[in-house]
């Protein structure tokens, strides 16, 4: 068993936040779990940060700049950085430091501040640089990160009859959740006609069907299960954590249809990767999709929510869409997912995000999720992908 | 100004990513000599990890007719290095598989109209324009174009 206890959880309310820098967040976050875990700093005996890509050297040190702020007391910091799934990375990190017996109290913490609009190339220097393929995508293929996730949405268009509706229904879904939830951006509840009625951005993926970029933070306190009978009687349990990347031929290992090219001309398994940190992450845990109470999904897009519900083995391929129509996922349903709200109603602050989808199942196994809160969950399980085809997953035990 | 568009040039977006007119129109792959596995952007080293990776990376031009497997429409423009077009125009975008077994996006052909995109749809491989440098020359690069086989 790998388990260890989430003690402590956090998180600041996403938004497009002016007036706090991504040291201050993760300051206040960590102050703010280190409470709730009935923990102070001098506990803590290491720390792993998720690096912000958008805030220079101070969000590439996140730890570090956090540790300075919080008062430096030597021990071990981490910095992280994989993508979407940097939270993912983060949390195994510690798990794996926790269970190797190096620690017993770990901090896990991350922020962002990011541009508005497309995320664009971070590279600098020559725009005609073959090795600098992220450039190249822009320049050549005028390939954005939506177009890519709209490629997701025309297949299954094809070959699951998916419709305009349907990826409208999802935001439909994922906002009634969003507005019971204080932490979220996003507090309006949508109709399909709202939806309808938003711009295309990149056929066939309208504005509200595609994640903002937002800033926020949060914050997680794990500890092994020994330490933690000392604070907590029943700790909610990090069950798992299954990291995985790419594998040859992956038709798409630079992450969601990003790729210029891939080594396969498969769609159809077109998230191995995913697929696989989730399967790891069942695995490491002994349990499988039949025993899930809840997820949160990665909702980039609409599109994709209905991909993990495949991936991850809710249902089999091509019947996603029956599940969302017959609100199988919704509230109130058998399986409800993104019951946070999803990137639907955060917006996406990067390597904050696959934590906030931890905070989420916490606070539902400990039944402090207010008006959204499912009743009698014992098992839940979040999982997303990103960049580079970063994928993690987790599983949360009551 | 006449002397500027007598200089006028056709320069490739990427040197030796695919041929350019008037050859016939290839995107250009490296294939592993040992395991036979094709690579676009071509490779210096075979990226099959399974594969030895003392062989020879051949360059190849890959088959110029697929097949659309997924495709979009970008109705805002992306963020540089894109070079768009003032007024911007909306286009295309599509991954193509080719007979190799591998498959490539790239813009749909300019001048096609984007509604009547299907998965499916046998493509073609064009070498076009992208956008006009500051020079004066135009930088071309691979696109789909939809073809009635």
């Amino acid at each position: 068993m790998n388990e260890v206890a989430i003690l402590g959880v956090a998180m600041h309310p996403w938004g497009k936040i002016k007036d706090k820098s991504v040291p201050e967040l993760n300051l206040e976050v960590a102050q703010k779990a280190l409470k709730d875990a009935g923990l102070e700093w001098k506990d803590i005996q290491f720390v792993v940060a998720g690096s912000d890509p958008w805030s220079g050297v101070d969000g590439l040190l996140a730890g570090c700049r956090l540790s300075q702020k919080i008062g430096n007391n030597g021990i071990p910091v981490v910095n992280v950085y994989n993508a979407c799934a940097t939270g993912g990375y983060a949390l195994k990190t510690a798990q794996a430091y926790i269970n190797s017996g190096f620690c017993d109290y770990v901090l896990v913490v991350a922020a962002s501040i990011s541009p508005s609009g497309f995320f664009g190339v971070t590279t600098v220097g020559r725009e005609d640089d073959p090795n600098d393929l992220d450039s190249q995508r822009f320049r050549i293929l005028g390939l954005t990160n939506p177009t890519g996730f709209a490629f997701m949405a025309t297949y299954r268009m094809h070959h699951y009859g998916m419709t305009e509706n349907d990826l409208a229904l999802v935001k439909v879904k994922n906002s009634k959740f969003g507005a019971l939830n204080p932490l979220a951006r996003f507090k309006k509840p949508f109709t399909v006609e709202d939806v309808l009625k938003s711009p295309m951005v990149t056929y066939p993926l309208r504005l509200y069907e595609l994640c903002a970029t937002s800033d926020g933070a949060a914050a997680i306190v794990l500890s092994s299960m020994k330490a933690a009978k000392k604070h907590t009687r029943k700790p909610v349990r990090l069950a798992s954590v299954g990291i995985a990347t790419p594998k040859y031929p992956d038709p798409r290992s630079g992450g969601y249809g990003l790729d210029i090219a891939s080594d396969s001309g498969d769609l159809e398994f077109a998230n191995g990767m995913g697929v696989r940190a989730a399967y790891n992450a069942y695995e490491e845990a002994g349990i499988g999709p039949e025993d899930l109470d809840l997820a949160e999904v990665y909702d980039l897009s609409s599109a994709f929510e209905l991909g993990w519900y495949e991936e991850i083995g809710l249902c089999k391929r091509g019947e996603a869409e029956k599940l969302l129509r017959e609100g199988v996922t919704g509230m109130g349903g058998r399986m409800p997912v993104n019951t946070s709200g999803g990137c639907a109603s955060f917006g996406e602050a990067i390597p904050a995000q696959a934590m906030a989808q931890v905070c989420e199942l916490t606070w539902q196994m400990r039944g402090a999720s207010g008006a959204r809160q499912v009743e009698g969950v014992k098992v839940g399980f979040s999982v997303n992908a990103g960049k580079q085809g970063n994928c993690s997953a987790t599983v949360v035990k009551k | 100004m006449s002397d500027q568009n007598a200089q006028k040039k056709q320069v490739p977006a990427i040197q030796g990513w695919f041929t350019m007119p008037p050859q016939e129109p290839h995107i250009i792959a490296s294939k592993c000599s040992l395991c036979k596995g094709y690579f676009f952007p071509p490779a210096q080293v075979c990226r099959n990890p399974n594969c030895k990776k003392d062989g020879a990376m051949e360059s190849v031009m890959l088959g110029n007719k697929g097949k659309l497997e997924a495709w979009s429409v970008n109705y805002f423009s992306p963020p540089p290095p894109y070079h768009a077009p003032d007024p911007f125009v909306p286009f295309g975008v599509g991954m193509v598989s080719l007979p190799e077994g591998i498959s490539i996006t790239g813009q749909i052909s300019s001048g096609y109209d984007e509604k009547n995109l299907e998965v499916g749809m046998d493509m073609d491989v064009v070498i076009e324009k992208l956008y006009e440098d500051s020079q004066g020359n135009d930088v071309m690069a691979w696109k789909f174009k939809p073809a009635h086989r």
